[in-house]
């Protein structure tokens, strides 16, 4: 597939995707390395600096217990878009294979996992997660586990009304006359031709999945202190919001990047993928 | 026709979908066989049960349709296999499929995956019958676009379908479906989607790689030039049976069915007066869901007598191992044997 080929081809011309794309790569690099690059140790207190506002030393300031809230917003990054990213994968792949399997197979199994997919439907995904979140325990974990459940259903219904279309193509029924197996015709001639809306959707989900964490943590009911996390760290700075207004800059600000810039990536795709390979040479 | 051991025989199928508003007999009771290297023409009007029965060979017929009687003997290494009998998503169907039955499309615009190249396509083919490695079977995919005529085979097996030609799609089902060397190749009108001069060449192709393959061939069209072109016997469908059958110059020549005498009157012949009309069957093919008692043609039938609209003729011998399901043959043969 020239799948690599064709987002290149569209990045090189739309500026504007360029830049988020790379000020998305940019949060993942932080993510990957807050390891290296924190200036500080994000949970060493220090009692005689509490709620300095922003200096050189403190560029975004400390917070109650005189931490430093850059070295503890590039934690937050790492713990945030690991939640995220996991919580996204785990329901698009679970999602997304049950969805195949049942579009392709129909009968029986099809309707059993559509009509338990329509009553996870009918609660808000955050209502959803908030439940799966006091089953599981309010950990990091928990929160991933919440928002992948709660993220399967509408892959599943993506991606079933796909294989439906697919499913019906000449090319498949010519894979099964030279005697290709159910798995063959999944693996080779479905997924192939349904990835692009799959994938599309998964970047769109993102965003949403970042939010639903930061709105777990911010209600107490996900990553737990002293870890940060940009909803919690919200939640914590808004006790100060009169006195030290700048404790939200730094967790609110990556919060809002970080979602416009996979929501601005998710829109660039949709548009490269949508008119599906016509451009191709 | 002589008779050589045949290498499938169908027997009395019968493919009805059951649905909401009742059963559509698409294939209703029709027998035929064909022997090893031979070519069968199936001729019929749209909707008579030629696909069907070809798809119900391959065990593609997708629900509701189903096969509610018959047999399906298909002779394979010295055993008979009945291919109704089998699961249609079982290993042995699986093998069969493509290894000893091969199939060919209509249209080869959709039947080819847009997101592989054709070589990807061909090269699955190989890899599921045949125990060899990928580039061993990219060698033989070149091989087989070669051997169906495709330019700069080399460059073409990574081509996309796009990329292509009707043509050349066309040559590349053939290949697909040729590859693993099967017995009986299915053509459900490989012509009919392709422009006139394509499809000679199309023609050409298939009768000289059935002598270098060796495979019988049963070909499906509505175009009797075609079927002139290729067939060694003919079958000519009408909703859902076979209503005659024979060599094709028996057919041809001296057709005993006033339905196939119709169609070959609806042929423009060049030799002909200017200014003559050409004859069309009279009104439409009745539905499948309400076959007509009696005789299924006696409602279009320019011959028709009292006894069609009571009894369904058989289909009977009038010589050469040629028959047709006619009353006229009936009493014919009774008044003057032939």
């Amino acid at each position: 597939m020239d799948f690599l080929q064709l987002v290149k081809q569209r990045f090189a011309r739309d500026r504007v995707g360029l830049i988020f794309a790379i000020l998305l790569l940019a949060i993942y690099l932080v993510a990957l390395t807050a390891q290296w690059i924190m200036p500080y140790d994000p949970m060493k207190m220090d009692l005689r600096a509490v709620f300095n506002p922003p200096t050189f030393a403190h560029p975004l300031g400390t917070d109650q217990f005189g931490r430093d809230v850059l070295s503890r917003v590039i934690l937050a990054t790492q713990v945030s878009a690991r939640v995220a990213t996991a919580a996204a994968v785990i329901g698009l792949t679970i999602g997304t294979a049950l969805g195949m399997y049942v579009g392709y197979v129909g009968g029986l199994a099809e309707s059993i996992v559509m009509r338990l997919t329509d009553i996870m439907l009918i609660f808000p995904t955050i209502m959803l997660a908030i439940v799966v979140v006091t089953i599981a325990g309010p950990s990091e974990w928990g929160v991933i586990i919440a928002l992948a459940v709660s993220w399967i259903p509408p892959f599943v219904r993506l991606s079933r009304a796909v294989t439906l279309s697919v499913r019906e193509e000449l090319y498949v029924e010519a894979s099964i006359a030279v005697g290709s197996g159910r798995w063959q015709v999944l693996r080779h001639h479905i997924w192939p031709n349904i990835s692009s809306p799959i994938i599309v959707q998964g970047t769109l989900t993102l965003p949403i999945v970042v939010l639903s964490a930061s709105s777990l943590s911010f209600l107490g009911l996900g990553v737990q202190p002293p870890t940060p996390e940009w909803g919690q760290m919200l939640n914590a700075a808004k006790d100060f919001l009169r006195t030290s207004p700048y404790l939200l800059i730094g967790p609110g600000a990556a919060l809002f990047i970080f979602v416009l810039a996979s929501n601005m990536v998710g829109d660039a795709l949709q548009e490269t993928l949508n008119p599906r390979l016509k451009q191709r040479k | 026709m002589e008779h050589k051991t045949p290498l499938i025989e169908v027997k009395n199928l019968k493919t009805y979908f059951r649905t909401d508003n009742g059963v559509c007999r698409a294939v209703d009771g029709i027998s035929f066989s064909i022997s090893a290297e031979k070519t069968l023409g199936v001729v019929g009007e749209s909707g008579c049960g030629k696909s069907i029965t070809a798809r119900s060979i391959m065990a593609l017929v997708d629900p509701p349709g189903r096969i509610e009687e018959g047999e399906i003997l298909f002779h394979r290494k010295g055993e008979v296999v009945d291919l109704t009998k089998l699961d249609p998503k079982g290993r042995t169907m699986r093998d069969i499929r493509g290894n000893d039955i091969a199939m060919i499309f209509q249209d080869p615009m959709t039947s080819l995956n847009p997101v592989f190249t054709i070589g990807d396509q061909i090269i699955e083919g190989i890899l599921l019958h045949r125990k060899i490695g990928r580039s061993n079977a990219r060698r033989q995919a070149i091989e087989m676009l070669e051997s169906v005529a495709m330019p700069s085979p080399e460059q073409r097996v990574d081509d996309y379908p796009h990329q292509l030609s009707g043509g050349m799609r066309q040559r590349a089902m053939i290949a697909m479906a040729l590859s693993c060397n099967p017995a009986l190749l299915i053509a459900d009108e490989p012509t009919t989607a392709l422009d006139v001069t394509i499809q000679a060449q199309v023609i050409e192709l298939m009768r000289r790689l059935q002598k270098d393959f060796k495979a019988a061939i049963m070909f499906i069209t509505h175009d009797l030039g075609v079927i002139a072109n290729i067939a060694d016997d003919v079958i000519v469908m009408y909703l859902g049976e076979v209503v005659e059958s024979g060599t094709v110059r028996e057919i041809f020549h001296n057709s005993k069915h006033p339905y196939t005498q119709g169609l070959m009157n609806s042929l423009p012949v060049l030799t002909h007066d200017r200014g003559r009309r050409l004859v069309a069957i009279e009104g439409n093919v009745p539905s499948s869901f309400a076959v007509p008692d009696g005789c299924r043609f006696a409602p279009r039938c320019p011959h028709v007598m009292e006894v069609c609209r009571q009894r369904a003729p058989r289909l009977l011998d009038v010589g050469n191992g040629h028959r047709a399901a006619c009353h006229l043959n009936e009493t014919v043969a009774l008044e003057a044997p032939v």
